[in-house]
């Protein structure tokens, strides 16, 4: 009996085999060449669950659910500084089923660290979301106001500035700047953003680069200046807008910031991409997905495909320079 | 004061209402339930739960999520006792006593006592919170670099005195731990190190992969390579099962200095908890009239590092309320909480928020007492766990084990590491090494690399000159070395006593 049982077992699971072979078919295309896939899609967030960057993917499958023909699901790969998902996403099928998160570390983890493959170039975008600017701090007490200020501290004085990793997006900009003045600034490394942002408060070092949305809580109280936008316009928002930016005070060549996008991997046909590029476009027309996109700090600022691309390849000429001119400052 | 207490009062107003008291019961048994299954761990659980919160006011949301944080720290000990296997760093220390209590047939008392310890520490750390969140926010602070290295070193050093009979061995496995901690990109440049080219490798040994490797896999290789150490647990009666006069007259006195100083160095952002219950140990030990007895099983050794990292939990919050900075990735979950609910913590939550603040401190107040009134009862279904027949006992722990390992980060790589692990800890475990100290190396490593490059940079590489400038640092890394000093001497007196009486 039991025999019986255990082949009719293996039977079952030769069949569902057969046919799950047979079912390759990833999804169906209409006669206007509109794709629609055959079941859920899986979205790789190289973030552990609950983190900001998940929380927006979430936004985007759970707010904006109504747009995508099946249910988006968020699939979370979290460690090696991003390298996980991101290898995993390039190593998917690019038969529009699995997509994946992409942030600014699709360029800068290639240009300021070690990674197993040059993401920007063996992913294919999908399309960018949001922007987001970085902003200079200061310690309350300090009496560094403006950006001329800190080129006058950094010329005549030793002012001690909080990254949160070397040589990564919230380091080089200072280094940056006290090159381009003349001088030097003492980077102290902490283990990221919070971690920055006590040292400042806590008196330990004097100025930071953050994005807006770590900062704003301690502007509103009064902790801390935003003296600066790295960008060249200034955000909307009632606590930054009468922050001056960078190219108003006459600092243009310094800027940077972030992006939130979504990419494929590489080879993925034409009416797919098209369906992810349609479905965020239509998803950022809801007024809850644009609201939770603000909250995180970033300005909704819509990019196709071959936009996003080209935001990437800025990013990857903008910091091969700044690299280069910065030489062995941002590992010393 | 007297503001607070009125403050207070509203509070538990605004939080005993039957939906909050059912979502802190909820929280309490969800958190008690994944500290005792490991790898299960309070973000993944969390993040799980967090849409199921969105229909519900801020508070009771509040109330939900933190009742699993703290009830995860009571449930981590129970797996700590019973076998030998602690599910985070904070219950390591557990372990020493713990285990050779449960050991000798008296899993309940072990049981029993770390429940209530839990609770004088949590009660004390709520009061702690209550009165003080707002000042000790500074303190916290002023923390820099300096006192960070400082503050690891004496810690590692400690730990090579309380773990373990070898001092030397103990130093080494330290050294291993830290060692093993500079495996994938570090911190600071983003380079990878002794990583092989393996992109697992990138994000380092995960801790908990680690400490369910080198202690739930070793077990099982022990119980395999090694039977007759095993044994049947000893006699079990059941007046054995609760705490009697004695163990209470014990315990009281270690129970409350050990949450008073968990509270203090629970403040210290990020490893503040974990460093809590060694120290807490180490000094019950060094103040005990019976020291030598640490390790087999005596109760104030379980009391002590429970009330302490109890105590230190609710000190981690301080920075997290009063300033919405979040130190440990668990802390950051709990801030996606309040951010879901819209409200983002920061400097002005307590001032624009006081109904919540003063709701969620209530909260507390009432979810040690739930904790301890949920967890008293099971003590007797766990305790007698142990007499489940070995050979059914030991499948299930493994397969818990490996579920566990797989669960971290839904990565089979980590699942072959844990094993990897495990065997590496069943092998420097034979040799007398010891796997707490690594552990706690392993999982220190970041901050002592961290908190030593950024104390290079800020004194141009001159670590005398630092130390000097920081008086604080200064007199902590000295105690840390006297300390040392003191317990290697005395351990190699012994040793050579021994060796003299052999020879004799």
């Amino acid at each position: 009996m039991k025999k019986v049982l255990l082949s009719l077992l293996v039977l079952l699971m030769a069949v569902t085999m057969v046919f799950a072979q047979g079912q390759k078919e990833s999804g169906s295309v209409d006669a206007d060449g509109n794709w629609t896939p055959s079941k859920e899609v899986s979205v790789i967030v190289s973030y552990a669950a609950g983190g900001s960057t998940d929380l927006l993917a979430r936004t985007f499958a759970n707010e904006a659910a109504s747009v995508w023909a099946t249910p988006l699901v968020i699939n979370n790969m979290p460690g090696g500084g991003n390298a996980i998902g991101f290898s995993a996403l390039r190593q998917a099928a690019p038969d529009g089923l699995t997509i994946g998160n992409t942030n600014s570390s699709v360029v800068v983890n290639c240009l300021t660290g070690e990674t197993p493959f040059v993401y920007y170039e063996e992913l294919q975008p999908i399309c960018q979301v949001g922007f987001a600017p970085y902003i200079v701090y200061v310690a309350k007490d300090s009496p560094i106001q403006n950006l001329a200020d800190l080129e006058e501290a950094v010329k005549t004085r030793d002012v001690v500035m909080a990254a949160n990793n070397r040589g990564g997006q919230t380091h080089w900009e200072l280094e940056y700047f006290a090159m381009k003045v003349g001088s030097d600034i003492t980077a102290v490394i902490y283990d990221g953003g919070s971690a920055s942002i006590a040292a400042v408060l806590g008196g330990h070092a004097e100025v930071t680069v953050q994005a807006p949305s770590d900062g704003q809580e301690y502007v509103r109280s009064g902790d801390l200046r935003a003296i600066a936008v790295l960008d060249d316009a200034r955000l909307e928002t009632d606590i930054y807008k009468d922050v001056p930016t960078s190219v108003e005070q006459g600092y243009g060549w310094l800027q940077n910031g972030f992006f939130h996008g979504y990419s494929a991997p590489k080879g993925i046909g034409e009416a797919q991409l098209k369906y992810f590029e349609d479905g965020f476009k239509k998803a950022l027309e809801i007024p809850e997905v644009r609201e939770k996109i603000e909250y995180y700090g970033f300005t909704v600022d819509y990019q196709d495909a071959e936009g996003f691309r080209q935001v990437w390849l800025d990013t990857v000429e903008q910091y091969k320079t700044v690299i280069a001119e910065l030489g062995d400052r941002l590992t010393e | 004061m007297f503001d607070s207490l009125l403050l207070l009062l509203n509070g538990f107003v605004d939080c005993l209402s039957l939906m909050n008291i059912f979502c802190a019961i909820v929280g309490s048994l969800l958190g008690s339930l994944i500290g005792v299954l490991p790898g299960l761990g309070i973000s993944g659980t969390v993040a799980i739960l967090l849409p199921l919160t969105y229909g519900m006011s801020p508070l009771s949301a509040l109330i939900m999520i933190s009742g699993i944080y703290f009830g995860s720290q009571y449930g981590g000990a129970i797996t700590s006792i019973l076998v030998n296997i602690p599910g985070e760093a904070t219950s390591i220390v557990t372990c020493f006593d713990g285990h050779p209590m449960a050991r000798e047939g008296k899993a309940g008392k072990a049981l029993c006592i770390s429940s209530i310890a839990s609770f004088v520490g949590g009660f004390i750390g709520t009061l702690g919170l209550t009165f003080a969140a707002a000042a000790l926010a500074r303190v916290a602070l002023s923390f820099g670099k300096v006192e960070f290295f400082a503050i690891v070193v004496f810690g590692l050093l400690l730990l090579t005195s309380i773990s373990g009979k070898n001092q030397l061995k103990g130093l080494i496995s330290v050294a291993l731990g830290v060692l093993l901690g500079c495996v994938g990109l570090d911190s600071l440049y983003g380079k990878a190190r002794f990583t092989f080219g393996i992109v697992n490798l990138y994000s380092g040994i995960d801790f908990v992969t680690f400490i369910m490797g080198a202690y739930g896999i070793t077990e099982l290789l022990k119980a395999i390579c090694i039977p007759e150490e095993q044994g049947e647990v000893l006699e079990f009666s059941l007046r054995d099962q609760f705490p009697n006069k004695k163990d209470y007259k014990e315990c009281w006195l270690p129970t409350l200095r050990a949450s008073v100083l968990g509270f203090a160095v629970g403040l210290v952002p990020g490893a503040g908890s974990t460093l809590s219950t060694f120290f807490a140990y180490g000094m019950e030990k060094g103040l005990s009239k019976h020291p030598e007895k640490f390790g087999t099983g005596v109760p104030e050794g379980i009391a002590a590092p429970e009330a302490a990292n109890n105590a230190a939990m609710y000190a981690g919050l301080v920075p997290l309320l009063s300033l919405g900075l979040p130190f440990t990735s668990s802390m950051a979950l709990l801030m996606n909480a309040f951010i879901i609910h819209g409200i983002t913590p920061g400097p002005l939550f307590i001032s624009e928020h006081p109904d919540l603040f003063w709701g969620l401190i209530a909260s507390m107040f009432l979810g040690n007492i739930i904790l301890l009134i949920i967890n008293l009862p099971f003590v007797g279904l766990w305790a007698r766990l142990l007499k489940v027949d070995f050979n059914i006992l030991m499948p299930l722990i493994t397969f818990i084990t490996f579920a566990g390992g797989y669960a971290i980060n839904y990565s089979v790589f980590d699942m072959g590491m844990m094993v990897a692990c495990g065997f590496v800890g069943f092998f420097l475990g034979q040799c007398g090494y010891n796997m707490a100290a690594l552990a706690v190396g392993l999982f220190l490593s970041p901050t002592f690399e961290g908190s030593l490059l950024g104390t290079m940079t800020l004194y141009h590489g001159d670590i005398f000159a630092a130390l000097w400038d920081r008086k604080l640092a200064l007199v902590i890394i000295i105690l840390g070395i006297a300390a040392f000093i003191f317990s290697s001497v005395k351990s190699s007196r012994k040793f050579f006593a021994e060796r003299n009486a052999m020879k004799a």
